[in-house]
Formats: structure tokens, C-alpha cells, sequence
């Protein structure tokens, strides 16, 4: 048997690594292409149907007529594609007409959505916030799904933006990938049969060949992909350009021979083909991994390791399962929400290569440069970022001198000396912080109910007006503010009592003999006493409360239109409920940095305590 | 005990304290007054067309009209929450089972043994509790939803809330094995015995109450947890209990007595665990901050 020299492992090593690497970049370059020709192409058809339909809205054509034109047209600009068609109307929420077989099959059209088709009514309803005032913004290439490559526009019914049309058509597949890697495998071949040459020879003279093999190989591989994927592209723009003319044809044998008089000015335009523009520096930079790995075992690295991993591998085996659910569902998540926030991704655009929803620092710059904190008229903009961090600075501040206020107070009522049953009352006290805070946060919001609630129906009997909670800024922050008050004065409590019962009492007798009043007493022992403990109990409560995201979310939910709205609750809401993934993103990573600043500053103030101390 | 154990308490900090006691607590007898009255409004009494002070006030009392039971009754059979109640079993269950799992082999091997990337490895755990949750959530909304297709799943949910949990429970071991002396494990490994059964049969017995505390707070992270699974389960059979009882009183609907009756099933249980073992938890929750 031969044993290999640790060259020519480095060799196959690095070779392998620059296999796999390119086999999943040029795969991915190609079906980038492909996925963005594709696009493209329904794209333009979408735009065309949406000013098919906007055209027939205004001649008067009524819901049943317009799925027979829609399939006509499209039978025109795409004769052998087959492309499938759906209108959506957002005001009655109303599928008006649709040639996807899954809609068919459910029922007669138009008919109302149903539940599960909520993401269509989602897509009509981001459409419409993407329209301009006049006229059709760009349509919105929604990538491939399940195989099809989809497209929206939105069409309007004479000036308003009525609903959504969308155009799919089967994707464009793997096509491409193939032709991209031929000759690239070629060269990396060569270069793995070279490294075979080396097994035999020495090490300590081979490892530089070996790296100057992978490096050649590497370079030719390199060069060779990226001919194949100029051509690729040059294809890509081709196929765009001649879809448009298509789209174009069609539309003006409506307008000129149908009566249609359909829109043709700015039919849009496919942007030139520029797919993964990082693709030449992508493949230097696996270069450079491969041969980092190629010298890991030339250069006698790997064996080492290897080494030390069979002499833990216990204590590896025990970590392992703990380590790779946190990377898998903390770190990985955490990087990839942090690419998320320099792009500019929707519910929309989600399926595009990521390359394309790439927009740098624009989110970050959107969310801090707007200063515009009081619009016109003097109306505060509530949605501005500094309004939203000064609430929740506000209400962290207040949450946490009502906890540690109240919290302090009943530890000080029951630390008096002789009380009896202090562990019954201690028990009940703590109740609130027992129970699950979003049933807590449910429970204030009836009690907070403006026309049912007990709070009003209190001041209503002592003669008062019932109070519109929600309404207004402080009565909505105040019913936040109680509800979480509640929740955070018993964890502060416990701590204070703990810390109270371990005062030594020869103090106060001492300063008692000494002459020191109550006030002094409490001033210059127990809170002296206390400091130790409260502080990082503080400094934990200020990160709950800054997060705590259930009690508004709940209780006050924002209102008045998102004037009371923190942080979190804020980027929740930029997620889930307008979509706008990348933004949001940004906006938690802005969250992240100013906790990360809040601990690092919290870290160094609790050193120089401690070493005062 | 220090000072003079015959001194008394002035008697009148009782009444306060009960006066104080019955005030804060008025939401928890709120809620209990809504289950038993078998009504679904949120008023505990009906308002006469001209209410006196007296009407007014007996509103607000957390006294129902009349005891009933027909809230309990009609959540179990007339709405699905014996469906959510499950579903929140067994979610909690399995992430207590993962959690605990995970955490004590990874709390072990920190603790007992010197490896390379040791270091390393234990402030990845402390790292990951400065992860913003929003900032989570979306990627992981596409993990879960997107890439593994588990939504409406309870593995789903699972996973995460394991995730969530796993750090404290490994620092918690961590700290109690510190504390067990080596010697026990050091003289059955001379007898012959595995690493292996030295940890299940020797040390894991041995630290009991520990597993105990991470498998509450396992539970209790699982068990509570509202926003993940509001995102991650939309089909109304596959609600877990949090994301039902909101469902009770949101926007559409006003069945606050259903909610009355579910909140007291799903709190119950959880509010006798941490009474009975919250002395642990306060200890756990401010050491990191000790530490800084």
C-alpha cells in the first residue's frame, strides 16, 4: 500500500476544496442567470397584463371577461412557455380571475380568498404601498418557488390601484451549470493527477510544489468559469430583450387591432443582465482556501489537530450536541439576520438571489439619518426611530424605579423585626412574577378596556369621565407602564428582602447607640448594604424591560398609531406586519448595538465598583 | 438569631400589608372571579340603567353573580384548548427533554474537562444571550418555516425554544458539578468503570437537584413563550395554549370568560413549580450579572 506524503494530501485537499467550492459557485452564478432571465421575462409580461387590465377596467369590461383576455394575451407574448395568470382585487379581497390549476380546482371565479391564501392577499397589499400616485411602478420579480418563476404588477380600476396581477411561469431550472464547469473540472483534474506525482517524494521539499500545483490549477479553473459565465449572461440579456418585444407586440395589436387602448409608454425595460458581479472575487478568495487548506496538511498542521481531537474526543462528544444547536440556531441566524439587514428584502423580493437585494448601508442610513422627528403641522412622526428609542429609554427608566421602588418598599415592610407570617405575605407578593407575563399582559388589557374595564368602571363610580386609555400618548404608556410595573416588582423584592435579612443587626444597634436617626440609619446602612445585590439586579431589569416585548405588544399594542411602540415591538411589527424583512433587520441590529454598548459601559462600571470596594 | 427574639411587630402592619396585598393582587382575583361567574363580558356584574356608587362599585368587585362552572365546562368542549393545552405539553415536554439533555453532557464536559477551545466554547453560550430576539426572528422564521418546513410543527418550536434555554442550563450544571467532588468519579474510573457510566450512573444521581432547576426553567421558557409560536403556527389545531388564549380576546372576539378559565389551567401548574423551587432560579438569574 502506498501511504500518502502529507504534500500530496495537501494536493487532494485543496484541490476537493476548490471542487466543491466551485461546483456550488458556478452552480449557483448559472441558476442566477437563469433565475433573473426568467424573472425578466415574466416580469415584462406582468407589466403588459397589468396595463391589459387597466386598459379593459377603464373600456368598462366587466370581472368575467377579463381572465378570457388575460389568457390571450398571454397566449401571445409566451406561446410555448404557458405562462399561468391571477388577478387579485384587494378591496373585496376577491380572486377576480386565475389560470393556476390549484385556484381552479377550489372553486368558481371570481370568488372571495380564503384563509390559507392570505400570502396573496399580502402580495396585493404590498403591491399597492410599492404603486405611485400615477401610473405602474416597476413590476416585482418575486423569484422562483416550487419550480415557477413569479412576477407582480399592480393594475389599477381607473385611478385607483385596484389589486395585483400575477405572471408565473415554469423556472428556468439548473440549466447552464453543467456547460460552466466542464472545463473548469478538467483543469482541477490536472492538477489532482500532479499531486499524485508527489506522494513518493518528501515532504519537506514537495509542500511548496504543492501549493504551487493548487495555485495553478485554481488560476486556470478560475479564468476558464468565468468565460463560460460572460457568455451565460450575454445569452440572459438576449432572451430579456426579446421577451420585452414580444410583451410589446402583443400590446400593440391590442391598442391598435383589439380597441384596447392600452398604455404603452414605459413598458419596462429589464435592467442589463449583472448577476453576481462578486463572482471573480468570490473565487479568489476560495483560492485562498484552498490553499490554506492545502498547507494545513502539507505542512504537518492537519495531523496535529487530529491529534488532539482523538485525545479530547469525550469531552468533544459531550460539547458537540449542545455547540452545534447553538450554531445552527443562534449564531447562524444571528449572521444571517445581520447580511438580511444590508439588503433591502420583502415578502416580495425574498426569492431573488441575494446579490440583487443587496443595498449596503441604505437601511441604516434610512433609520438614523431620519431626524424629521415633528412633521408637518407639528405632528410628531411616530414611526421615527429617535421617537421610538426616547419611549423606550422612558419607559425602561420608569419600569425600573417603579420595580425597584415598590420592590424595595414591601422588602422594607417585611423585614420589620417580630412581623409574623412574613413567608405567607412573601408568597403572595410574588404571585405576579409566577405567573406567565403574556396572560399578565392579557389580563391589564381588560382591565384597561375603555368601556368594560374595571379602572374606568372605579373612576366612573367615584363620579369621574372614563378614561380613552388608547387614545393618547401618556394614558396608553401609563397602562404599559402599570402592567409591567406589575410584573417586575416581586423579582425586585425577593432580591431586597434577601439582601436585607443578611445586614448584620450589631450595625444598626451600634449606630443606634452612636445616635443616628431612622433616615440616617436607613441612608448609611441598609442601602450601602443593598448595593451589592440591587445593582445587578438593575442592570439585568433595564435588559428585560428594554426587551420586554409581550406587555406592549399586548396591552397598548402601539397605539395611538405606534406613538407608545419600543424597540423590539417596533421591529416586529417593520417584520410581520409590513414586511419589510431587511429593514427590520437593520433596525434589531441598531438594538443589538446599543444593548452591546449598554453592557460593555455596565461591565466596566461594575469593575471599578468592585475594585472601590 | 441575632438581636432580641421577643420583640413584636406593631400589629397595625397587617391590616397594611393585607390592605397592600389585596390591591396588587386584584388583577389575579380579577381573573379568578371571570372564571367562575360563566360569563363571557368583561364585567363581573350587570350595570342597572341608572347605576348608584354602589352598582358602580359592585362592577368592579371580584365577586362573580353567581358561581359557575360553565366557563371551564365550555372551553374544554365547546372551544379546541384541550387541543392547545396538549400541544403546550408537549412542546414543553420535549424542550424540556432536549434542553436538559443537551445542557447536562455540555455542563459536564466544561466542568470536568481541560480542552483545547474549553474557553472558547463556554463565552459562546454567554454570546448568544445578547442576541436580540426581533433580530432572531426573522432568520429564523426562515430556518424554521422556509428551509426545515416546520411550521405548525411542534419540533419547530422545539428546537428553538431549546436553543433559548440551553445557555442558562449549561452554566447552571456547569456551576453545580463544580461543586460535586472529583474523587467519587477518579476511584470508579480506577475500578474500571466507562466515562460514560461514571457520568449517567455516578454524577447525574449525584446532581438531581440542579437537573431539577434546568428542567423547570426549561419547561417554563417552552411553556410561556408567546411570540414564537404566534409566528410560527398559524393553523388554528396547532396553536400552543399562550397563542390560544390570546386568541379568546383579540381583536374579533371578547370571550373573557373562556380566558379567565384557560389562564387559571395554564398558570396553575407553572405558579406552584416556581413557588416551590423559585429560591434557585433568583440565584441563577443575578450570577451573571455578578460576574459581569
Amino acid at each position: 500500500m502506498i501511504r500518502f506524503g502529507q504534500a500530496a494530501q495537501g494536493v487532494i485537499a485543496g484541490i476537493l476544496v476548490m471542487l466543491a467550492g466551485m461546483w456550488f459557485f458556478a452552480g449557483q452564478a448559472a441558476r442566477d442567470v437563469a433565475t433573473i432571465t426568467k424573472g425578466n421575462e415574466v416580469a415584462v409580461q406582468a407589466d403588459g397584463l397589468g396595463r391589459v387590465i387597466g386598459a379593459a377596467r377603464l373600456a368598462g369590461r366587466g370581472d368575467g371577461e377579463l381572465g378570457a383576455l388575460a389568457g390571450r394575451y398571454l397566449g401571445q407574448v409566451a406561446p410555448d412557455a404557458e405562462p399561468a395568470f391571477r388577478i387579485v382585487r384587494l378591496d373585496d379581497r376577491t380572486l377576480v380571475a386565475s389560470s393556476v390549476e390549484a385556484d381552479l380546482a377550489d372553486g368558481a371565479l371570481p370568488r372571495r380568498l380564503k384563509i390559507e391564501e392570505k400570502p396573496l392577499y399580502d402580495f396585493a397589499a404590498a403591491t399597492r404601498v410599492a404603486a405611485p400616485a400615477t401610473g405602474l411602478a416597476a413590476p416585482q420579480v418575486l423569484g422562483e418557488s416550487a419550480g415557477r418563476a413569479a412576477a407582480t404588477q399592480a393594475w389599477r380600476d381607473g385611478t385607483e390601484v385596484a389589486g395585483h396581477v400575477e405572471v408565473s411561469a415554469r423556472g428556468a431550472g439548473e440549466a447552464g451549470a453543467a456547460s460552466l464547469m466542464s472545463w473548469a473540472l478538467l483543469s482541477l483534474v490536472g492538477g489532482a493527477a500532479l499531486g499524485l506525482l508527489m506522494a513518493p517524494v518528501k515532504a519537506a521539499r514537495a509542500r511548496w510544489a504543492a501549493l504551487a500545483v493548487v495555485a495553478a490549477a485554481s488560476a486556470f479553473a478560475t479564468n476558464t468559469l468565468l468565460n463560460a459565465k460572460a457568455q451565460l449572461t450575454a445569452a440572459g440579456s438576449a432572451a430579456s430583450d426579446a421577451a420585452r418585444e414580444r410583451v410589446q407586440e402583443a400590446l400593440t395589436a391590442l391598442a391598435v387591432g383589439g380597441g384596447l387602448p392600452v398604455e404603452l409608454a414605459g413598458l419596462w425595460r429589464a435592467p442589463p443582465l449583472a448577476v453576481s458581479d462578486d463572482l471573480p472575487l468570490t473565487l479568489m478568495a476560495l483560492t485562498l482556501l484552498a490553499l490554506a487548506v492545502t498547507a494545513f496538511f502539507a505542512f504537518g498542521w492537519a495531523a496535529r489537530t487530529w491529534e488532539t481531537i482523538k485525545t479530547h474526543r469525550v469531552a468533544y462528544a459531550y460539547v458537540a450536541p449542545a455547540i452545534g444547536l447553538l450554531i445552527l440556531l443562534s449564531f447562524f441566524p444571528f449572521f444571517y439576520g445581520v447580511i438580511l439587514s444590508f439588503t433591502d428584502t420583502t415578502l416580495l423580493n425574498q426569492g431573488q438571489p441575494l446579490a440583487e437585494r443587496f443595498n449596503g448601508l441604505d437601511n441604516y442610513i434610512a433609520i438614523l439619518s431620519d431626524t424629521r422627528l415633528v412633521g408637518e403641522g407639528g405632528v410628531v412622526n411616530y414611526q421615527n426611530f429617535y421617537w421610538t428609542l426616547g419611549v423606550t429609554v422612558l419607559w425602561t427608566v420608569t419600569n425600573v424605579a417603579i420595580g425597584v421602588g415598590v420592590g424595595l418598599a414591601l422588602a422594607l415592610l417585611l423585614n420589620v423585626k417580630g412581623l409574623k407570617g412574613v413567608a405567607i405575605y412573601r408568597t403572595l407578593l410574588i404571585l405576579p412574577w409566577a405567573i406567565p407575563n403574556y396572560i399578565t399582559a392579557l389580563t391589564w388589557k381588560g382591565l384597561f378596556h375603555p368601556q368594560f374595564g374595571s379602572f374606568n368602571g372605579l373612576i366612573q363610580a367615584f363620579g369621574g369621565q372614563p378614561v380613552n386609555w388608547f387614545d393618547s400618548f401618556w394614558p396608553s404608556f401609563a397602562t404599559g407602564l402599570a402592567t409591567n410595573g406589575w410584573l417586575s416588582f416581586p423579582f425586585m423584592m425577593v432580591v431586597c428582602l434577601g439582601a436585607l435579612q443578611a445586614i448584620d443587626e450589631d450595625m444598626y444597634e451600634a449606630a443606634k447607640i452612636d445616635g443616628a436617626s431612622a433616615w440616617q440609619r436607613f441612608w448609611h446602612i441598609t442601602l450601602p448594604s443593598l448595593k451589592p445585590a440591587l445593582l445587578p439586579a438593575v442592570i439585568v431589569s433595564v435588559v428585560w424591560t428594554f426587551n420586554m416585548f409581550n406587555v406592549i405588544y399586548l396591552v397598548s399594542a402601539g397605539q395611538p398609531s405606534g406613538a407608545t411602540e419600543i424597540l423590539v415591538t417596533r421591529a416586529y411589527k417593520v417584520a410581520f406586519e409590513e414586511y419589510r424583512y431587511g429593514y427590520a433587520a437593520a433596525y434589531s441590529v441598531v438594538i443589538f448595538l446599543i444593548l452591546l454598548i449598554y453592557g460593555v459601559f455596565q461591565i466596566k462600571a461594575t469593575k471599578a465598583t468592585e475594585a472601590s470596594r | 438569631m441575632k438581636g432580641d427574639s421577643t420583640v413584636r411587630a406593631p400589629w397595625i402592619l397587617h391590616p397594611i400589608l393585607w390592605i397592600i396585598i389585596a390591591v396588587l393582587l386584584y388583577p389575579v382575583m380579577w381573573v379568578v372571579a371571570l372564571a367562575f361567574s360563566g360569563q363571557q363580558s368583561l364585567g363581573l356584574a350587570d350595570l342597572p340603567a341608572n347605576p348608584t356608587f354602589l352598582d358602580r362599585l359592585r362592577m368592579v368587585m371580584p365577586w362573580p353573580q353567581s358561581w359557575s362552572f360553565a366557563n371551564f365546562v365550555g372551553v374544554w368542549t365547546e372551544q379546541p384548548f384541550g387541543r392547545w393545552l396538549w400541544n403546550s405539553i408537549v412542546v414543553a415536554g420535549l424542550t424540556t427533554v432536549v434542553g436538559v439533555a443537551v445542557a447536562c453532557t455540555a455542563g459536564y464536559a466544561f466542568s470536568r474537562f481541560r480542552f483545547a477551545g474549553r474557553n472558547a466554547g463556554m463565552t459562546l453560550f454567554l454570546v448568544t444571550q445578547m442576541f436580540p430576539g426581533t433580530l432572531m426572528l426573522i432568520p429564523l422564521y426562515a430556518i424554521v418555516v422556509d428551509w426545515l418546513h416546520l411550521d405548525n410543527s411542534v419540533w419547530g418550536l422545539v428546537v428553538v425554544y431549546s436553543v433559548t434555554a440551553v445557555p442558562f442550563c449549561v452554566w447552571m450544571l456547569k456551576g453545580y458539578f463544580d461543586t460535586i467532588p472529583t474523587e467519587i468519579e477518579e476511584s470508579a474510573i480506577m475500578d474500571g468503570c466507562s466515562p460514560g457510566r461514571v457520568f449517567f450512573e455516578i454524577v447525574l444521581p449525584l446532581a438531581k437537584p440542579a437537573v431539577a432547576v434546568t428542567a423547570l426553567f426549561s419547561f417554563m421558557t417552552a411553556w410561556n413563550e408567546f411570540i414564537l409560536a404566534a409566528t410560527f403556527m398559524e393553523d388554528d389545531t396547532r396553536y400552543t395554549a399562550p397563542v390560544g388564549l390570546r386568541f379568546f380576546v383579540s381583536e374579533f372576539t371578547a370571550q373573557w370568560g373562556y380566558f379567565a378559565a384557560g389562564s387559571l389551567m395554564v398558570s396553575i401548574p407553572v405558579v406552584i413549580l416556581f413557588l416551590a423551587l423559585q429560591k434557585f432560579l433568583v440565584g441563577g438569574l443575578t450570577a451573571g450579572g455578578v460576574k459581569g
